[in-house]
């Protein structure tokens, strides 16, 4: 009840004309990016860092918010008219999206993948109201000692979820810890890898490298050679054809329910999200199908069900970072720099200190699912204009706002050195099969790292000690361990099994 | 050596000099870490990592399509150029250079296009920031900041 009651006291907030007006352009910016290829949530949250300290801080993150679960309903669009993801979670969309549009369903499948992610969205918020603050509750009781244990386990989910190999991951992991020690020593002073340059005594700004990271290295990947997306405008449907008929409804109602119960639960854990969401739900409903040979060639349930599931994860990720000041994906990692650009630090406290912040937010995304069902069902065919534009001024245009925006945040032409040559080596590191997310998560949960593992050691007299005596702590622990062990095991058995047959 | 490879070896070097500077810092301080240890244990990390990367030296999914060198070598080349250039020609003259050279040196559009495009966004650009934002832009050879 007290849920309810908190809810309605957020959507007061989120009702304010400002918070409006923000959400409105989150969801219309969300929907848009979605829509072109290329250009992902993780790269325009990024890019619009500096413009959101400009915003209050409720605002700030609604519109970050906003952008995130908005290019979840846009980026479908892209998979099914074309078989060109408009971002990665919606790569699902491509298996049966793309067969229906194909079969002179394109406007079906448009309007299901947009009432699923509604549908989704709306009770992942709900659950989000009931569930966070029993989270936060939690998480109040955390001393340092279990603070560490819980990075350390979210750490080794973002590695072993990642793309690409473990390995590989683990290396990101470090480089990401290793580049948030950068600056001086709070404790003692020292400085560590500033090559004593003054402008890294405070270490690296998380908004210059996640525009470096994301943006700068996009642009490039953009460069690599030409596009042409108009193919899809070829596609004729009108407003009628988006509505699903009654045959439609009932294939898609379990599967959107799986869907929503399934992402909602991966997007609590650390290191998952959309993408994961989408994969397991196609999975699962493949599975539990009785003509699963229907699945690649346009079942609707298979549109249904990951579209469900990649939205309530995207919502549902917002709980470890508002609960427990975890950032769950990249995407959450870089609001999780939005929100500290603004002097707040998420974690347990936040609901209590700033509750106007948690739950205008939570509130913001009943107002923000609403808009982008109207955006994403009447209005779709304004946005697949989008895919007019050339990608010869988009990339220029990305370029302009990293690079500019990296400028803004110190008026410091030293951090546009630093988003050049980070977007430079961050394309190295994706063309070479490195995953970037566990890097941006591990920079940002490094500083929280070492301060409690400091704290830690310093409560056990130089012991390590309490990190195993501790239930909670233990208890992440050896969920870490197994997460790192369990994998390897499996490899091992399924090469052992391999080399028999 | 392929691309994996390389930057895993780069990677393996970054955790070695890390280490070993982070180990100078000192790891230990009486009872309690030193300002060493975690970026000590985090280069560890990174070398061993690295190394079991540069062992695998797997690349990234193979493309369907190939990658136009030139083409991504001359926007490498417009990217740094346009960091370069921010401080002296300030940010309007060198956004509209930027976009002039993008579009008309790279993507041959024509010159009225290009020229349109150019004078078009680097004005938007610069009211987005200097008005909108009130962000002061280096103002360089025109003296718009």
């Amino acid at each position: 009840m007290d849920a309810i009651v908190n809810l309605i006291g957020g959507l007061g907030v989120a009702l304010q004309p400002t918070n409006l007006a923000v959400a409105f352009l989150g969801a219309v910016l969300g929907t848009a990016i979605g829509i072109l290829p290329g250009l992902g949530p993780t790269a325009t949250i990024s890019l619009l860092l500096p413009v959101s300290i400009m915003l209050e801080p409720t605002a700030a993150v609604i519109l970050l918010a906003g952008i995130y679960y908005g290019s979840l309903y846009g980026g479908s669009t892209a998979s099914i008219l074309l078989r060109v993801p408009g971002e990665a979670a919606s790569v699902v969309s491509c298996f049966d999206g793309y067969p229906m549009a194909q079969a002179g369903r394109a406007g079906v499948a448009l309007g299901i993948t947009a009432f699923a992610s509604f549908i989704a969205g709306i009770a992942a918020t709900f659950a989000i109201a009931l569930v966070g603050p029993a989270f936060a509750s939690t998480a109040l009781a955390f001393g340092p000692v279990e603070k560490t244990a819980l990075v350390v386990f979210g750490l080794t989910l973002a590695a072993n979820i990642g793309e690409g190999p473990r390995t590989h991951a683990w290396a990101m992991v470090a480089l990401g810890l290793l580049l948030s020690s950068v600056g001086v020593d709070l404790v003692s002073g020292e400085e560590r890898y500033t090559l004593s340059v003054p402008y890294m005594r405070d270490g690296f700004h998380v908004a210059v490298l996640a525009m470096g990271m994301f943006g700068v290295s996009e642009v490039l990947i953009l460069a690599e050679r030409q596009r042409d997306f108009t193919a899809a405008l070829s596609a004729h449907y009108r407003l009628r054809d988006l509505l699903p008929n009654a045959r439609d409804w009932k294939d898609s109602a379990m599967p959107m329910t799986r869907g929503t119960l399934l992402g909602f639960f991966l997007g609590l854990l650390p290191g998952g999200g959309a993408l994961i969401a989408s994969f397991a739900s196609y999975v699962m409903e493949k599975r539990l199908s009785r003509s699963p040979e229907r699945f690649g060639k346009g079942a609707i349930e298979g549109l249904a069900g990951p579209e469900s599931a990649n939205n309530a994860a995207a919502q549902a990720s917002f709980i470890p970072l508002l609960c427990l000041g975890i950032p769950a994906n990249a995407v959450i990692g870089v609001i999780m720099g939005g929100l500290l650009m603004q002097g707040i630090v998420p974690g347990p406290r936040l609901i209590v200190d700033h509750p106007d912040i948690f739950w205008g937010v939570i509130a913001s995304m009943l107002i923000g699912n609403a808009m982008l069902i109207v955006l994403n069902v009447p209005l779709i065919r304004v946005f697949v204009l989008l895919l007019r534009i050339p990608s010869a001024m988009m990339a220029p245009s990305i370029l302009i706002f990293c690079v500019i925006g990296a400028f803004s945040i110190n008026n410091s032409l030293f951090d546009v050195g630093v988003v050049t040559i980070c977007g430079f080596l961050s394309y190295g590191l994706r063309k070479s099969g490195f995953d970037l997310a566990p890097l941006l998560l591990a920079f940002l949960l490094g500083s929280l790292l070492e301060e409690n593992l400091r704290q830690g050691l310093i409560l056990g007299f130089g012991s390590p000690v309490l990190f195993v005596t501790s239930p909670i702590s233990l208890t992440f622990l050896v969920i870490a361990a197994l997460t790192l062990v369990l994998p390897l095991m499996r490899q091992l058995r399924w090469r052992r099994s391999g080399n028999v047959a | 050596m392929n691309p994996a490879r390389l930057s895993a070896t780069g990677l393996a070097a970054v955790g070695f000099i890390a280490a070993a500077s982070a180990w100078r810092l000192g790891l230990w301080a009486v009872d309690r870490p030193g300002p060493g240890l975690f970026p000590f244990v985090a280069g560890a990390l990174l070398l061993t990592t690295s190394i079991g990367a540069a062992i695998q030296g797997r690349l990234a999914q193979a493309e369907e399509e190939p990658v136009d060198r030139r083409r991504l070598l001359r926007y490498a080349a417009a990217i740094a150029g346009f960091g370069l250039a921010l401080k002296p020609l300030g940010a309007v003259v060198a956004t509209f250079g930027l976009l002039l050279g993008v579009l008309r040196g790279i993507e041959n559009r024509s010159w009225a296009h290009a020229l349109t495009v150019a004078v078009g966004l680097a004005v938007l650009s610069w009211s987005l920031f200097r008005h909108f934002l009130g962000v002061p832009l280096p103002a360089g050879l025109l003296g718009i900041g």
